[in-house]
């Protein structure tokens, strides 16, 4: 910060430069190599070049996965070109032929996915209010303990929560993982809630009571419907919070008919290159509904987050 | 996007004005009895029974139901000299540092390459230069698994070009630096965005203010874009340090720690504590729950360092300022 007091301190420094610049301008009017103009549509050029050359390294793993998805069978990672000879489906075919594992996996990340997410969402709200709304014993120390436990890294927790599900026989089943996602990570939800009803004006609260709602109808009819975005970014990150792991999941299931899809295409990437071509038909299957979600809700995720996160 | 995070970090919370008192506090007991079972059974709960298994020999195949207490044998073993924890530690703090170095750097320069107004089109190149974010890590990781495969695109484009090919996975310094750089095309997209909502908030009083000062093009960089661009990203550092030190995901999709550090080792050049204790837990051969719980009591020791640590610095500034 300090240099930007010494650049405004400098009067005679900048009149000085003024006129070297006004002088320079009128040189530069003789040589249109030197004109302003030229020169930033040279550096934009520049910059443009980097940019692609960034584009293609970037975008080479997506768009080489997408082509080996149309191979077909056979041949994929050994393959000398990028694009195929023959565009097929046939894995697209294979995979989604009734009754695969493939098909299994989607449902699997679904219910595990959706299921979680809305526990997430349901928890979150009800803390979050009361944390923001009421007061109560224990209320600041509440807060400074949900933010340490956010901390504890989930990896360390892992043989506990083995041996735990182990005991209520719950380890590779598809509840066990909805439990553990669903209620084990709702600490950051709750504060970002918190926040995000903070943001939302009292007085609405105030008018409420006024009109002779009670606690619960002012909760439900008033808080409920305004934090909506707020219910939309989390279920969409509880979703892929499921759908994108993989320490946990592949610790706590191990029946491969149970597997989320990330997790169960592991069996097509570590295998011999045949189930190459499959793995990456898989992967484009499995990417899509993400890439599309990402983008269509990146509002609400974002307003989720920075209204959340900054208080009102 | 700067505040937002400095608010979190920060734990500054506003108490509720007065007139909310009207409400007894068994009601909101009510509201906080789902979260509060939550965390004790699923987050509490498992920390202290953690801490209990790392005590004993319990093994997931050999003694899954009578195990004994060893009392600090696990810890003993962890540390001695035969132990995986120092060596394993060595590449931790390496992968952790560099690679978020890299990401940072990397997608505040992007973030820069993007800031030029003359770029008309730079919105197609911003959601482009996104996507590796918006795709699931579970299946891009693996994807790059294959990229780097010994006969993988990578290695044909090598050698088209008359080079040799590289045993990306299988050797100590490329399979290190394939985590580096499956790492940063995952992450840099991130900073990229936090760099370019910083760029935007920049008053633009600034601008012509230090152009009517007769700032150059380099010591307006250096003096007022740049030092925007780091604050944005500072209280970012820490939540991205500890989630490096925390990535197991990557390195068991991508490397499994491999390869192995000498013959019968249990642990990888490439393995971090975090991928590690997975292999105790569920790597070929391992089931060793005890000593996996003794790891991950020493993970959250050293997390739990670096974040007083962290908090000390961070309460150093604001007192400072």
């Amino acid at each position: 910060m300090a240099g930007i007091s010494t650049v405004s301190s400098a009067p005679v420094n900048a009149q000085v430069a003024t006129k070297k610049a006004f002088v320079e301008s009128e040189l530069q009017k003789t040589d249109w190599r030197h004109s302003a103009k030229f020169q930033s549509s040279l550096r934009t050029w520049l910059i443009r070049i980097i940019i692609w050359i960034v584009l293609i390294v970037v975008m080479f793993p997506v768009v080489y996965v997408v082509m080996t998805s149309f191979k077909g069978d056979g041949k994929g990672l050994n393959s000398q070109t990028l694009f195929p000879r023959e565009y097929t489906l046939d894995l697209y075919r294979q995979l989604l032929r009734p009754g695969s594992n493939f098909l299994r996996w989607v449902q699997n990340s679904l219910i595990m996915g959706v299921t979680a997410g809305a526990l997430q969402v349901i928890f979150s709200t009800f803390g979050g209010y009361a944390f923001s709304r009421m007061k109560f014993a224990g209320r600041k120390h509440g807060i400074l303990f949900l933010l340490i436990i956010q901390m504890l890294p989930i990896n360390m927790q892992a043989v506990a929560y083995y041996k735990m599900l182990g005991a209520v026989g719950l380890t590779n089943t598809r509840m066990g993982i909805i439990l553990i996602f669903g209620l084990g990570g709702s600490a950051l939800s709750v504060w970002l809630m918190k926040n995000f009803i903070d943001s939302i004006p009292r007085d609405l609260d105030e008018a409420s009571y006024l009109d002779g709602g009670t606690q619960w109808t002012t909760f439900w009819r008033v808080i409920f419907p305004l934090v909506q975005p707020m219910l939309v970014a989390q279920f969409i990150f509880g979703f892929i919070g499921v759908y994108n792991e993989y320490v946990l999941t592949s610790i706590l299931i191990f029946d491969d008919r149970l597997y989320p899809l990330g997790v169960g295409v592991r069996t097509f990437s570590t295998a011999v290159s045949t189930s190459w071509t499959l793995f990456c038909a898989a992967a484009v299957l499995g990417s899509v509904p993400i890439l599309i979600i990402f983008f269509a809700a990146q509002r609400f995720l974002v307003e989720g987050l920075t209204r959340g996160a900054v208080k009102g | 996007m700067q505040q937002a995070h400095q608010s979190v970090a920060g734990s500054g919370f506003v108490e509720p004005p007065p007139q909310e008192k009207r409400f007894t506090w068994p009601t909101a007991y009510w509201y906080l009895l789902p979260v509060a079972l939550s965390a004790l059974v699923f987050t509490i709960g498992p920390f202290f029974y953690t801490f209990y298994i790392s005590f004993t020999n319990y093994h997931r195949v050999f003694r899954a139901r009578d195990y004994d207490w060893v009392g600090l044998e696990n810890y003993r073993r962890a540390l001695s000299s035969g132990g995986e924890l120092f060596p394993v530690l060595g590449w931790t703090f390496a992968f952790m540092f560099i690679s978020t170095a890299l990401n940072v750097f990397g997608g505040l320069i992007l973030a820069l390459l993007l800031n030029n107004k003359e770029l008309h089109e730079r919105n197609i190149y911003r959601t482009l230069l996104i996507i590796p974010w918006a795709l699931p890590g579970i299946l891009t990781i693996q994807v790059w698994s294959g990229l780097f495969g010994l006969s993988g695109p990578f290695n044909l484009i090598l050698e088209n070009m008359g080079f040799e090919r590289v045993r990306w996975l299988m050797e100590e310094q490329p399979a290190r630096a394939a985590l580096l750089i499956a790492n940063f095309w995952l992450s840099y997209p991130f900073f990229m965005t936090v760099g370019l909502a910083a760029l935007q908030a920049i008053p633009r009083d600034l601008y012509e203010v230090a152009d009517l000062d007769g700032a150059g093009s380099s010591q307006i960089f250096r003096d007022i874009t740049w030092p925007f661009l780091i604050a944005s990203v500072t209280p970012l550092l820490i939540t991205q340090l500890a989630f490096q030190f925390n990535n197991a995901g990557l390195i068991i999709l991508l490397t499994n720690g491999n390869p192995q550090a000498y013959p019968g080792a249990r642990y990888g050049v490439t393995d971090t504590l975090a991928s590690f204790s997975y292999k105790l837990i569920n790597g070929q051969g391992n089931g060793d729950m005890g000593y996996a719980a003794a790891y991950g009591v020493f993970t959250f020791l050293i997390i739990a360092t670096f974040t007083l640590l962290s908090s000390k610095v961070t309460n150093a500034f604001k007192e400072a300022n």
